[in-house]
C-alpha cells in the first residue's frame, strides 16, 4: 500500500495560501452589496370597544316613577377619508316573563355628548334591531388631539330610562343589551 | 369594510343598588352590558275630586234628606307576588269648624259615614262606615299580586260616597273638614 506522504515543507505554504483568501492584500477594497426591501403597514379602517359588566336600574319612592341608569362605553376608532362608522347596541335578551319588556317598548335611551362622532337623541331599545349609539364621521381618529380626537380613549355615556308599569310583577329581572362598533 | 364582532358573553349577578359596574372588558368590536332592575310593591293615589261638596239629598228645607257628597280617586298598585297586600284608607284629619257637623263628637245620630266602591283591583270597603278623626277606616283593600291598570300612565278608580245627617241644632254657614287618603302595598 502506497501511503501518501506531503513533505512537512509543503505545510507552511498552504497555510500562507489559505490564510491569503481570508484577509486581502493592503490597499485592496473590499466588495460590497446592498439590497433593499420595502416596509410596507396597510393600517386599515378599524373600532374597538369596552363597556361596563352590568348596570341596575333605580328610582326614588314607590310611587312607580321610571326605572334609569347609565353606562359608559369607550371606544377607539379610526375611519378612512371615504368612510364613516356606527356603534351601536342591541338587546340581545329580554327582561323575563312577567316583568318589563323591551320588545313592548318599555326601555327608551338618550346618549350624553361623544368623544368623537354624533351621539344618538332619544330612542328606544329594540331586540330586532340594531339601534343607534355614535355615528362615526369619515378620517376619524381617536386620540393624539386634532386631527384626532384630544383623549383616548371615546366615551359615550348612554342613559337608559325603563317604565314603571303597575302590571309587572315584583321581582328582580335583568336583559342583555350588546354593543357593537364598526368603521370603514 | 373591517368589522370585527366577538361576543363576549357576560354572566353577572343583580345588584340591588343604582349605578354602573364600572368593571370595563376588554376592547373588541363589541361587548354586553347586563341590564338589572328590582321591582318592588308600589302604590300610589290621586284624589280627583278637589274639593268635595255635601247637599241635601232633597231640597234645602227637609231636615231628614242627609247631606251627600262623593270624592273620586283614581289609583295605582302592585303587591308582591307572594304574601303581598295592602290598602286605601281615609282619617278626618282636620274636623268641622264649631257650631257646625263634627266627626270627633257628633251629636247623638249625627255620625258621618262612606261608603265605597273601587275597580276589579281591589276590595271596597262594606260600608256604611263611620268616619273618624282618631284612626284611619278602610276603604279598599289590596290582596296578594294585585296589579292595576295596564298601560303607561294608567290606573284605577274608586269613590267614597259620604253621609252627613242634617240636624236642625247646626248654625247655619259653610263648614269644612279634611279628608286624608293613604295608600299602601307590601
Amino acid at each position: 500500500m502506497n501511503i501518501l506522504r506531503f513533505p512537512a515543507a509543503r505545510v507552511p505554504v498552504a497555510v500562507v495560501v489559505l490564510y491569503g483568501f481570508l484577509i486581502p492584500p493592503a490597499g485592496v477594497k473590499a466588495a460590497t452589496s446592498t439590497v433593499s426591501n420595502s416596509l410596507k403597514a396597510t393600517i386599515d379602517a378599524l373600532g374597538e370597544l369596552s363597556v361596563p359588566t352590568s348596570v341596575s336600574l333605580t328610582h326614588a319612592g314607590t310611587v312607580f316613577n321610571s326605572f334609569s341608569g347609565s353606562v359608559t362605553v369607550q371606544y377607539l376608532a379610526r375611519t378612512t377619508a371615504a368612510g364613516g362608522g356606527n356603534l351601536t347596541m342591541k338587546v340581545t335578551q329580554d327582561f323575563q316573563t312577567g316583568g318589563p319588556s323591551v320588545a313592548g317598548g318599555d326601555l327608551t335611551y338618550v346618549c350624553g355628548a361623544a368623544g368623537l362622532g354624533t351621539a344618538c337623541g332619544a330612542s328606544t331599545a329594540s331586540t330586532s334591531a340594531a339601534t343607534s349609539v355614535v355615528t362615526l364621521p369619515s378620517s376619524a381618529c381617536t386620540g393624539g388631539g386634532t386631527p384626532c380626537s384630544a383623549t383616548s380613549p371615546n366615551t359615550v355615556s348612554v342613559t337608559f330610562t325603563l317604565a314603571d308599569r303597575p302590571t309587572v310583577d315584583t321581582g328582580t329581572y335583568t336583559a342583555s343589551v350588546q354593543f357593537t362598533i364598526s368603521a370603514t | 369594510m373591517k368589522t370585527k364582532i366577538i361576543s363576549n358573553t357576560v354572566l353577572s349577578a343583580a345588584l340591588l343598588i343604582g349605578g354602573a359596574t364600572q368593571a370595563f372588558g376588554q376592547f373588541s368590536g363589541s361587548g354586553t352590558t347586563t341590564v338589572s332592575v328590582v321591582v318592588g310593591a308600589e302604590a300610589a293615589i290621586s284624589i280627583t275630586t278637589g274639593t268635595t261638596s255635601l247637599a241635601e239629598a232633597t231640597g234645602p228645607t227637609i231636615f231628614g234628606a242627609p247631606f251627600t257628597g262623593t270624592t273620586n280617586f283614581s289609583y295605582k298598585v302592585r303587591t308582591t307576588t307572594v304574601g303581598g297586600g295592602g290598602s286605601i284608607t281615609v282619617k278626618i284629619t282636620s274636623d268641622f269648624a264649631a257650631g257646625g257637623p263634627s266627626v270627633t263628637t257628633p251629636p247623638t245620630g249625627d255620625a258621618m259615614t262612606y261608603t265605597c266602591t273601587s275597580a276589579a283591583s281591589a276590595t271596597p270597603c262594606t260600608g256604611p262606615i263611620t268616619a273618624s278623626t282618631a284612626g284611619a277606616t278602610s276603604v279598599a283593600t289590596f290582596a296578594t299580586n294585585a296589579h292595576s291598570a295596564a298601560g303607561t300612565g294608567s290606573s284605577d278608580a274608586g269613590t267614597v260616597v259620604w253621609t252627613l245627617p242634617n240636624d236642625p241644632v247646626y248654625k247655619t254657614g259653610t263648614y269644612t273638614a279634611t279628608a286624608t287618603f293613604t295608600i299602601s302595598a307590601t
